[in-house]
Order: structure tokens, then sequence, then C-alpha cells
């Protein structure tokens, strides 16, 4: 039997968008108002019902307070376009305390969080929920060119460092432990090559985000296992390197 | 108030809204949401009698108005549907529950469907023999009359619970497939499954879904279904599941126009978990807006008498 069916029970409320900042041409940071008591543990998602658009858009939180949640959005398609494009004051239905989220893991005393691009977002909460648990992370962050770099003032009293290579610069850092998120073949081959133990967090196209359509699902050790729901933070060890 | 009870192949239902196969799971993250004996009843995920993992992802894709699926009938298995998932059930929900059954042969039918016909609560099996997304099976049987025929009949034999043979639209005559599980012994129908679709990324110039086909569904799809319910409900005298893009209370009064006696909700329930409690909720005022004291007065209304 499933004993964590309770834990993560999302909440339909209605937010307010009360800041649209510009971090680069393509990424924006967006903060919503609203009802944030579902919001449990940094690296859960929140989805976003847009008008027009039948599905809605899943983004990680990037951090959260009573208040209010803080979302990192890179435009790719129509309904991140729809978002970069909105005014504050304009109200969404938004979905929230969807996914597991990380885990605090108390035996590592160095570890470090590595963002593959907007993958950074939901590093931001972890970083400072680890610093109240008396943690001091370290922060990688990945882009492939050196001009899309953004993010480093989000973390902000962390030693935070850019990477053009991950992997290069992840050696060269002492750790004992990865909290990930970022494209899936950069963490696949990130924790492939790294021997510490590690958590990541996978984004996949999803149907409802709450766990019952199945559109999300993928292989683990374990069987098989909903992004949505069951992730999307993943334990190294639970992962199936073929996949 | 309106009076909202029809009755559905001899079991009553307190509301004729039925949240549809793989939009519902088996009840569980629901019943976390809210009240699920609020229900007419509820349809759950397509069970076979082996596990299966389903399609590679991606699974999901959006249309304007819709969605495409190619899950590709991933569930635990029926064995498992009975140890784990009914008993767990059974403290969530109070109502007969509908048993969407799928298979790859007349065997696989019928041994799924006489294992759940052992169990109390279900209400209904409901034989999908319509599923888009898997090969070698599933939509195949609904696709030919005479197959069709023979599932009915093989599943007719192992049960003593009303056989709903759920229809695809991907066919020229679905009055023809309609009358022959009649023909066959079937209790009712339900339609539509999925439309046969896809989609294409202009990024990678590549199918989006994984499958690269999936089936459409949702309020596209709205129109299709309805003339599908419209052109059954004319072949057949058994009772019709209407179901396809349904979103609102508007959308459950026009079906049930067109000859449905009952309603499933799929899509709706993905975009908006609460899809059908609004539905619920605003069908006694939509009713009434319409002139309509009793929601079985008007199945099959919009037929020439
Ligand atoms: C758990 C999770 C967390 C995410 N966190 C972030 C985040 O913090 N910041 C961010 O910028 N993006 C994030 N994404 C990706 C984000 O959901 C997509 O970029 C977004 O949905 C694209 O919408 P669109 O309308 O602009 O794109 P379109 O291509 O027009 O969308 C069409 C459909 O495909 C889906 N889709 C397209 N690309 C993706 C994708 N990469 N992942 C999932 N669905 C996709 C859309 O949701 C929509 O249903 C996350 C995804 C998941 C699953
Ligand atoms: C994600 C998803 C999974 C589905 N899985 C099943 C299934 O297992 N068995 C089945 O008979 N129909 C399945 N369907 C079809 C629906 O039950 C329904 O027939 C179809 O989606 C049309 O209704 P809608 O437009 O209200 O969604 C699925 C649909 C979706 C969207
Ligand atoms: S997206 Fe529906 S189960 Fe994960």
């Amino acid at each position: 039997m499933k004993t964590n069916l309770k834990q993560n029970v999302p909440h339909d409320s209605v937010f307010c968008l009360t800041e649209n900042r510009i971090l680069t041409d393509r990424v924006h940071l967006l903060r919503f108002t609203g009802d944030t008591s579902s919001i449990k543990a940094p690296g859960q998602f929140v989805s976003v019902e847009l008008p027009g658009m039948f599905l809605r858009r899943p983004f990680s939180v990037c951090d959260w307070d009573s208040e209010s949640f803080s979302v990192i959005i890179d435009r790719v398609g129509e309904g991140t376009a729809l978002l970069h494009g909105l005014s504050c004051g304009v109200e969404l239905p938004v979905l929230t305390g969807l996914g597991n989220g990380f885990q605090l893991e108390s035996g590592a005393a160095a570890p470090v969080l590595v963002g593959g691009g907007t993958g950074l977002s939901p590093l931001v909460g972890l970083a400072r929920r680890l610093r109240e648990s008396g943690v001091y992370p370290r922060i990688l962050l990945g882009f492939r060119e050196a001009h899309d770099r953004f993010g480093a003032d989000l973390f902000d009293g962390f030693d935070t460092q850019y990477a053009s290579d991950l992997f290069e610069e992840l050696e060269k850092m002492p750790h004992d432990y990865i909290y990930a998120c970022g494209s899936e073949a950069m963490m696949m081959e990130l924790l492939r090559r790294d021997g510490s133990d590690a958590q990541v967090a996978f984004d996949v196209r999803m149907g409802c985000g709450f766990g019952v359509c199945m559109g999300c699902a993928r292989k683990t050790r374990d069987g098989m296992k909903r992004v949505c729901k069951d992730g999307p933070v993943f334990r190294k060890e639970e992962l199936l390197w073929e996949n | 108030m309106g009076e909202l009870s029809v009755t559905l192949c001899g079991i009553e239902l307190g509301n004729p809204i039925i949240p549809a196969s793989g939009t519902f799971g088996y009840g569980a993250e629901f019943s976390a949401l809210y009240d699920l004996d609020i229900l007419g009843s509820f349809s759950f995920k397509g069970t076979t009698r082996n596990p299966r993992e389903g399609n590679p992802l991606p699974r999901i894709a959006e249309s304007p108005d819709g969605m495409l699926n190619a899950v590709g009938l991933q569930n635990p298995g029926v064995n498992r549907v009975i140890a784990e998932e009914l008993p767990r059930l059974k403290r969530s929900f109070h109502k007969p529950v509908m048993a969407n059954v799928s298979g790859f042969s007349i065997e696989d039918y019928a041994e799924t469907c006489a294992k759940l016909d052992q169990e109390e609560q279900i209400g209904w099996l409901e034989v999908n023999i319509s599923c888009p997304n898997v090969h070698g099976g599933g939509m195949s049987f609904g696709t030919d009359p005479c197959q069709a025929a023979a599932v009915t009949r093989a599943v007719k034999e192992v049960t003593t619970k009303p056989v709903i043979m759920k229809l695809t639209p991907n066919v020229t005559d679905i009055a023809a497939i309609a009358k022959a599980c009649e023909d066959a012994g079937a209790d009712g129908l339900s339609l539509i499954n999925t439309v046969t679709a896809m989609r294409i990324d202009l990024k990678t110039r590549r199918p989006v879904l994984a499958n690269t086909t999936g089936g459409l569904s949702g309020p596209a799809v709205f129109p299709v279904a309805l003339r599908a319910v419209w052109q059954v409900y004319e072949a057949v005298r058994i009772p019709v599941v209407g179901l396809g893009g349904i979103s609102s209370a508007e959308n459950v009064i026009e079906m049930m126009l067109a000859g449905a006696t009952a309603v499933e909700v799929g899509a709706a329930n993905l975009r908006d978990p609460f899809a059908c409690p609004k539905i619920i909720s605003a069908l006694p005022k939509t009713m009434k807006n319409y002139g309509i004291s009793s929601l079985k007065e008007i199945i099959g209304g919009a037929h020439a008498k």
C-alpha cells in the first residue's frame, strides 16, 4: 500500500501575478500571490491554467513564503510566451502542492546543487531550506553558452559558480552529495560519471500533473513511477540507466 | 429541484456523471480531493490480464481545445487491481464502479472479465475494444463487426454483470459495430474513445508523441462524439453512455438529448481536477434554464418522435 498519498494533495486556487521580472531575453521570473499553504518542499511544482490552452503548464517552484511563490520561466512556446507577456494584477488558476520535492539528506555535510539552465529554479528554495537546517551547499550553474548565464544573484550568500562543462567543474569541487535539476541527458551523464549519491528532478510532458493519467510514467528500479506524483525528484539509486 | 437520477442497465445512478477511464486512475488520487460518492459512478483505468508498462515518453501532446495521449494502457494488471486497488477503493467509494477492461485476444478479455466478475463493487464491465494506442489488439476488435461481436459473446459468457462495449469513432460506420455488439448480447454501449491523431514538433521536425500517433480527446471531439451517439441511438435499443469532450452541464444535456443515458467525463478532469463536481453542481440550475425537470425524460429527446 502506498503511504504517501495524502502527503502531496494538490490545491486549486486563484493566484494574482505580482511581479514579472526580466532575467534575460528568454527568461523571466514571475511571482504569484495567493494561498501557498500546499507548497511543502523545494522541488515541488505548480501547474498554471492559461486562457485558450487546454493543458495546464507545469513549473518548478523557485522559492515561496506564506504569501507568494516565484517561478522562473524559459520562453519555449505559446504558453510560456503568454506568461512572459502578462501584466501584474492578472489572476490565474494554479494547482499547487504537486509532486514530492527534494528531501534534505541529513547525512550530507557538503552537498552541491547542480542546475542546468532554467533547472536552477527549484535549487533556490532548496538552498534556503538547506541553510535553515545549518548546511551551506555550493551552487554550480551550467549554461552551454556564456551569454545565456543568469541566476547566480538568486543564490544570495552562497558560493555560486557558472560552468560550461558541469562535470569538469564538479570534479574540482569537494562534495559528498548532489541535488540536480536540468535537461535529462545532462543530469544522467553527470550522475553516471560522479560517484556521490544524488537526487535529481525530471521534466517530462504531462497530462494531469497529479497522478491520474499515466502520461508521465518512467521506469525505475521499483517499477513504473509517475514523474508528477512519485517524482519529479528521484533518488539516484532508483534510476535505470538505459532509460 | 430537478431530478438528476438515471438508470444504467438496471443500476440507478444518483446523477449521470461518470469520470472516464484513463483520467481517474483507480480513484485514490481524486478521493484526496473530493468525496467520490457525489459521482454517479466512475470508470477505472483500462485493466488488462497482465501488467503493462505502456508506451515510451512523450505520451502527451496538446492541440486546440484538446489533447492527444498515447499512454498505451499502462496498468498493474487485473490481479493487482483486485488485490490492491479495489480494497482501497471500497473505503472511499460506496457505489458500484465501472470496470474498464482491455485485451489483446478474445481469451484476454474473457479471463480478465471473469476475474472482475467476482468483485462485488463492480457494477458494470466496460469492455474497451477501441484503444488506438496499442498494437495488435485494442482497436482492431472495435473496427470489425464480427470481431466486436466475438468479444461481446466471450465476455457475456463469463459474467452476469451488465456488459458495456466501448466503441471507437475511427470507423466508417459506428452504427454497424454498435448493432453487432447488441446482437451479440451487449447490455449497453459507451462511445466515443479517442480519435486517432498526431502532432509534429516544428523544432525537431519529428512527431511529438514517441508512439507517432495518439488519441485526441477534449472539447475538440465533442461534436464528433455527439454525432456518433446520435447515430448509435437510432440503430440500437440498449442504453448508450455518451462521452467525448464533455466539460460543462450544457454538454451533458446536449449529449443526453442526442441519446445518452449517462455521460462520461475524461480529459476535462486532467485540465481541472474539480471538473466533475463543478458539472454536477451546475446541473440543477442548467436544467432549470432549459425547463428540464428530470434528466431521464430528455434521453434521446432531440430525435424525431
Ligand atoms: C515538473 C516540471 C517542472 C518544470 N519546471 C520548469 C521551470 O521551472 N521553468 C521552465 O521554464 N520550464 C519548466 N518546465 C517545462 C515547462 O513546463 C514547459 O517549458 C512549458 O510547459 C512549455 O509550454 P509552452 O506552451 O511554452 O510550450 P509548447 O511547446 O507550446 O507547449 C505544448 C505542450 O507541450 C508541453 N511541453 C512543451 N515543452 C515541455 C517541457 N520541456 N516539459 C514539459 N512539458 C512541455 C506543454 O506543457 C504543453 O502541454 C517544467 C516541466 C515540468 C514537467
Ligand atoms: C490520458 C487518457 C487515458 C485514457 N485511457 C483509457 C483507457 O485506459 N481505457 C479506455 O477505455 N479509454 C481510455 N481513454 C479514453 C477516454 O476514456 C475517453 O473515451 C476519451 O478520452 C474521450 O473523452 P474525453 O474527450 O472526455 O476525454 C483515455 C483518455 C485519456 C485522455
Ligand atoms: S501527468 Fe498525469 S499521471 Fe503524471
